[in-house]
């Protein structure tokens, strides 16, 4: 067990808010060194859209948190065990949060209800600091948080797996960088820079890689991990880029497309392919997929070695 | 949303506005411009390998353009920042028309809003059968 006193401190502890002030200085650090030694990109309009994305993820925390608390509690009503607040139970909790992430995060961009309310972190064709701060306006109210549910029916308390949930949107800033190169043996295990460039980068061969939160071992672990290689530099966004900065736009552009989709449907077959299927399904396979674009890209491959 | 919400928020949406204004105070404000057909099939061939350009419409201002590809479809580009934004599109999925010396592209897509291209003259025939085909 740990003293009462830390129990409450830890429980009311909100990292994300105690860490924006890093979050400033970290980024206007960055922007100078990339000023100064050129090594990375920045561009003020985008910059822009990313932070108010940011502050509006902020506000839509007050006004929709309260439904990932609520569901949460809800759930520990019933859970299996009653595990205390000891730092056993914390070391277990972080390694679950980590590996609930990775489901949620893989999920997020295999299917395409929770596409929608991700999308919105890959739109920038940049990558930097300000980009980790590119966050969904609808990631409460699309049921993003159902992930963490296995951890609270296990009986771990919803305010530990808050905390870690914290602390693992704490770390994943810094590694929105263009700045940082490799970093040796940490690369084995800890989700860094690099592999989160992969992540980023619609280059075929880096699609739907590197999930990871903060340890890179659960991607390892189920064969979704993907090497940064300096003969194919990554290019940041999306299949369709955005032609937009308007932050409407940006955080509803995919449940536009949704809605649409569906009232064009022509059977029941084609909602659910429309709204659970990957994104970019079609009833036709008329539309891009990230499987069609690693099949065309891997046959062009062939056919450039084959043409050699 | 509580006092100390409200400041919380209010104090975010200042740094946010510090930090933008600093972006621009560093440089950080290059465009992108398509300053010819080459420009154009490279910002194609990135979204769209193998994408082969019959002919193109560039804005006077650089800041977009639309081709015709040759497999019957049309592409649209647009400058976004120092970036670009594509999509290709069949006759028919955008409305398109001609108003004061631009042409004006909407399409359904809310990522990708209304395309303007100022032209100078007369446009380019084979846009004809995009504007007549419009939905």
């Amino acid at each position: 067990m740990i003293p009462a006193e830390l129990q409450a401190t830890l429980e009311k502890l909100d990292v994300v808010t105690l860490a924006v002030p890093a979050f400033v200085a970290l980024v206007i650090l960055e922007m100078i060194v990339v000023r100064v030694t050129k090594k990375g990109r920045y561009n003020a309009l985008d910059s822009g859209t990313s932070l108010v994305m940011g502050l509006g993820n902020t506000i839509a925390g007050v006004f929709f948190g309260g439904l990932v608390v609520a569901g949460h509690f809800f759930v520990y009503q019933y859970r299996l065990f009653d595990i205390p607040w000891a730092w056993w139970s914390m070391v277990l909790c972080f390694f679950g949060e980590d590996l609930c992430y990775y489901w949620f995060h893989r999920i997020a961009h295999e299917r395409r209800w929770f596409w929608a309310s991700h999308v919105v972190h890959h739109t920038s064709q940049h990558y930097n600091l300000t980009t980790a701060l590119r966050q969904t306006w609808t990631g409460a109210i699309s049921f993003s948080w159902i992930f963490y549910l296995p951890l609270t029916l296990v009986g771990f308390p919803p305010l530990m797996i808050f905390l870690f949930s914290g602390v693992s949107l704490v770390y994943q800033f810094w590694i929105h960088t263009e700045t940082i190169g490799r970093l040796g043996p940490l690369e084995w295990v800890m989700n860094t820079p690099s592999h989160h460039r992969v992540h980023h980068a619609t280059n075929p061969r880096y699609l739907d890689a590197n999930y990871a939160g903060v340890l890179i071992i659960w991607d390892r672990l189920f064969g979704t991990f993907v090497a940064e290689r300096a003969d194919d530099p990554p290019r940041y966004g999306i299949i369709s880029n955005l032609g937009t900065f308007n932050p409407i736009r940006v955080a509803f552009h995919e449940w536009a497309g949704i809605f649409r989709d569906v009232r064009s449907a022509r059977s029941v077959g084609e909602v659910i392919g429309y709204v659970f299927g990957p994104p970019g399904w079609s009833p036709d396979g008329s539309r891009k997929t990230s499987a069609s674009i690693k099949a065309e890209w891997r046959a062009r491959e062939a056919a450039h070695v084959a043409a050699e | 949303m509580s006092q100390e919400e409200l400041l919380v928020t209010l104090a975010s949406g200042a740094a946010v506005l510090a930090l933008i204004f600093i972006a621009w105070a560093l440089g950080f404000r290059d465009a992108a411009r398509l300053d010819g057909e080459d420009d154009v099939r490279r910002a194609l061939a990135a979204y769209e390998p193998g994408a082969v350009i019959e002919a193109c419409f560039i804005d006077a201002r650089g800041r977009g353009a639309l081709a015709q590809l040759s497999d019957g479809r049309y592409g649209a580009v647009r400058a976004m920042a120092d970036g670009f934004a594509v999509r290709t599109f069949r006759a028919g999925a955008a409305r398109v028309k001609t108003r004061r010396g631009r042409l004006v592209a909407a399409f359904a897509d809310v990522g990708f809003p209304r395309l303007e291209v100022r032209f100078e003259g007369a446009a380019p025939a084979w846009l004809a059968p995009l504007m007549e085909e419009r939905s």
